[in-house]
């Protein structure tokens, strides 16, 4: 028998779909929106006029891995800081952790806020196994996770030796031996010197060894992304990551990527800074918007910074070794195989701190002067710049100026004279935040049936207790989209009332590139051969990993 | 003149599993009367239980935490997290207490008649916690991973106590009349420690704050020689001399003061 949903008045913003505060009945069939609204024995809900979007799409999340799991043994402290008892209304097991949360306490939290789809960005190839369980055990999320490709050895002896044309099937073959949804590189180069302990601090700097640099990893990249037709562009993590005066490193690769084609930019909050030090540390978020605007085949995400206590963690080593200087608390530096680094340290942003206030006004910075909301998307690098569960205050301080102005009374006041923050008028409608929350995203992750409730789309739908004439209480906003008052999944109720109330499973979403594997067939025998500690066999992700295996086609 | 109440708890049939019993704290007795202390939960393992199915409970509590004074009579060894976060009143144990007493409290006295278990005093914020036994390890230390230990309070123990006695401290007083384990007052930031004796390691890493050491113990060689003085005055009380004075932890480019009373 089919399973029919039906929501009655609800007030839609569906950007995809042009429906901008249309009051209108949704219903959904078997998991997927359906156009009329009927069917017996189905459960019928009213929304009563509130809020309705598809359910959130986040396009950059640390949920999962080796990384992340790191950080939970690094940090007991996290743990007590949120934990929440077993649910027996749910049947939701117990969970903690406020920065790096356990995977059911992840699903629910997400779940919470209307989120539905959740992509870990970083997956170490080596531990693809690792990485497929944890996402496997989120449960209420779809989720999928981009493969770490920028320091690959193999990839840099290819880019050094001439032998270009094999960066694609290598690229390939690596997304099918993973089981990923797209491609992620991290410091490009400056990982690879890292295992020197040296960085790259230019675009034409070559890493040692490798003799290769920055400017030929992105192209390359991007050029394998493109003919591989990966539904989702190669998605960077610029060099200098947090390092006063980086805005000049970031505009020329926004340069060199937007010239060269598709690319997907993450976090440029924490790429965007002027000055020499930490002395004369300001936000050039103009400058960089600005070049980033001029560049159509560029997106990007936030990263943005909210005040308190959280885990950075990142593939980018050297970044974390700098942090680790400053801050001097505990760290955790990891070296995997000839891929990628890692590093992990508890940081607290300080609203009383110049610098952190600077960081925390250069992302809203970014999100209110890059015009094209289709092109700029909410994150915060979770849990780098905070955990993912302060998206609410985020939204909200986007939709009004009344908020920001509220937050900029209490924080130091280098937010306002180092940033151009206090002079910026504009204010999201909430068809904006839907684009910047899961339409947006979900077109630039290539899924085609998420973002958006038209027919044949997923059945993930968010419906806020906000009426659409919230517009002057931002307290309210901010409530209402913290506590859902549906989210539906794949046209299953698992949020009532802020509340979840049924443990469901999501699917993990990969990628099958097409590409002929004889071209580095042999290559990659002598190199599992020569060069690692387990065998081709071992390594591969097998398909036991995904239990709710969905395929997103390549385009 | 407060009007203060009281609340006798009797152990009875305590199960040789742990009963995790933050709910045996004047904030949360206050206003209640015994029936209704009785249906407080506890946890025994992983199961929730009533308060009254391990303690006889007599008495009402005052109309809030600072007009109440609970008294356990007998040991109570394998009971956690008595008073954790109180705020005001008064908790007395006539017997040996387990372990996380007084952990986060922040006001009035608990004073435990025999020994205690570890983590007692857990990032203290502030009240009073006395001891008339001795202490297990981690007192009055940060919780585990954290970087912030006991920050205000005064915690005072008769006996000994074990390792990592006052790590992480950023504030408050914490006096050891006997002998403490290894690394006293390690990643130390801010306050003051006198203990009688340390084994080895006082003050590793420590990078602010005072420690006093009433007898010669081993100065790791980060600490540097800083002349020396006839007396010393803390914690309201004038210690008598003479004593070395060292600074460090210059491996953390520290600025403690650890005396160390010769002869």
């Amino acid at each position: 028998m089919a399973r029919i949903l039906i929501i009655r008045n609800a007030c839609v913003y569906d950007p995809l779909a042009g429906i901008d505060g249309e009051v209108m009945d949704l219903c959904s069939r078997d998991g997927r929106m359906i156009d009329d609204v009927k069917g017996r024995d189905a459960v019928e809900l009213d929304a009563g006029g509130r809020v309705t979007m598809a359910g959130g799409v986040d396009i950059h999340s640390h949920i999962a891995g080796s990384k992340v799991n790191r950080a939970r043994c690094l940090r007991p402290e996290d743990s007590s800081r949120l934990v929440r008892g077993r649910d027996p209304v749910a049947g939701m097991g117990a969970g903690s952790g406020l920065t790096v949360p356990s995977t059911r306490l992840t699903g629910a939290l997400y779940a919470e806020m209307g989120y539905t789809t959740v992509i870990e960005p970083a997956m170490a190839p080596l531990k693809g196994r690792h990485t497929h369980e944890e996402l496997a055990d989120t449960p209420l999320l779809d989720t999928g996770a981009l493969v770490l490709a920028g320091n690959n050895h193999r990839l840099l002896g290819y880019i050094r030796d001439g032998q270009e044309e094999l960066v694609a099937p290598w690229c390939a073959w690596l997304i099918h031996a993973t089981r990923a949804l797209g491609l992620k590189v991290v410091n490009p180069a400056g990982n690879a010197a890292w295992e020197w302990a040296k960085n790259v601090n230019a675009l034409d700097e070559p890493t040692p060894h490798f003799d290769v640099t920055a400017a030929e990893v992105l192209t390359n990249l991007q050029n394998a992304a493109a003919a591989l037709k990966l539904p989702h562009p190669v998605h960077v993590h610029l060099n200098n990551l947090g390092i006063p005066g980086n805005a000049d490193i970031t505009i020329e690769s926004l340069r060199l990527l937007g010239r060269n084609g598709q690319a997907h930019v993450t976090h440029l909050q924490f790429h965007t800074y002027g000055g020499g030090s930490w002395k004369d540390f300001s936000s050039r978020a103009e400058e960089v918007a600005r070049e980033l605007s001029r560049h159509p085949g560029l997106t990007t995400d936030l990263g943005q910074v909210m005040f308190g206590d959280t885990t950075t963690l990142t593939a980018d080593g050297p970044a974390e070794w700098h942090l680790g200087r400053i801050n001097h608390l505990k760290w955790v530096n990891a070296d995997v195989e000839r891929e990628t680094g890692g590093g992990i340290i508890p940081y607290v942003y300080r609203s009383t701190s110049g610098v952190n206030a600077v960081q925390w006004a250069a992302g809203l910075e970014l999100a209110l002067l890059i015009d094209d909301p289709w092109r700029v998307f909410l994150t915060t690098d979770a849990p780098n710049g905070c955990p993912f569960t302060r998206y609410p205050e985020i939204m909200t301080l986007l939709a009004s100026r009344k908020a920001r102005e509220q937050a900029l009374d209490d924080v130091h006041e280098r937010a306002s004279s180092a940033t151009t923050l206090p002079s910026l008028d504009r204010e999201y409608s909430l068809s904006e935040l839907a684009i910047v929350t899961r339409a947006g995203t979900a077109k630039r992750l290539g899924l085609g049936t998420k973002g958006g409730l038209g027919p044949g789309m997923d059945a993930d739908i968010a419906v806020y207790d906000i009426l659409p004439d919230y517009v002057d209480d931002p307290k309210k906003l901010c409530q209402g989209l913290t506590r859902a008052f549906l989210t539906v999944k794949g046209g299953e109720v698992v949020v009532r009332d802020g509340r979840v109330v049924t443990t469901a499973a999501g699917s993990t979403l990969f990628t099958r590139p097409r590409y002929d594997d004889d071209a580095v067939r042999e290559d990659r025998a002598a190199f599992f051969r020569d060069h690692n500690t387990i065998t081709e066999a071992n390594y591969a992700v097998q398909d036991d990993y995904l239990p709710r295996p969905r395929e997103v086609p390549c385009c | 003149m407060l009007t203060v109440r009281k609340v006798v708890l009797r152990p009875i049939d305590q199960p040789a599993v742990g009963l995790e019993a933050e709910s045996i704290c004047p904030d949360i007795f206050a206003g209640k009367a015994s029936d209704r202390i009785s249906e407080l939960p506890i946890w025994r393992g992983n199961r929730k239980v009533a308060l009254g199915d391990h303690f006889e409970v007599e008495g009402r509590a005052g109309s809030i935490a600072g007009r109440t004074r609970i008294v356990i009579e007998g040991d109570v060894a394998r009971t956690k997290r008595l008073g954790q976060g109180m705020t005001g009143g008064e908790l007395v144990v006539r017997g040996t207490a387990g372990m996380h007493t007084g952990s986060s409290m922040s006001g009035g006295r608990l004073e435990v008649e025999g020994d205690c278990g570890d983590w007692a005093g857990m990032a203290m914020k502030g009240g009073e916690l006395v001891i008339q036994g001795s202490a297990g390890h981690h007192l009055g230390a940060a919780p585990p991973g954290d970087w912030t230990g006991m920050t205000g309070g005064r915690i005072e123990v008769a006996g000994d106590c074990g390792v990592e006695a006052g790590a992480w401290m950023a504030g408050g007083t914490l006096i050891v009349r006997g002998t403490t384990g290894f690394f006293l007052g390690v990643h130390m930031q801010k306050g003051e420690i006198v203990a009688r004796a340390c084994p080895r390691r006082v003050g590793g890493e420590m990078r602010g704050g005072l420690i006093v050491i009433l007898g010669p113990v081993h100065v790791l060689p980060s600490f540097v020689p800083d002349g020396a003085v006839d007396d010393v005055d803390i914690a309201g009380e004038r210690l008598s001399g003479p004593f070395a004075r060292y600074s460090g932890d210059v491996t953390e480019k520290g600025k403690g003061t650890l005396f160390v009373r010769e002869g």
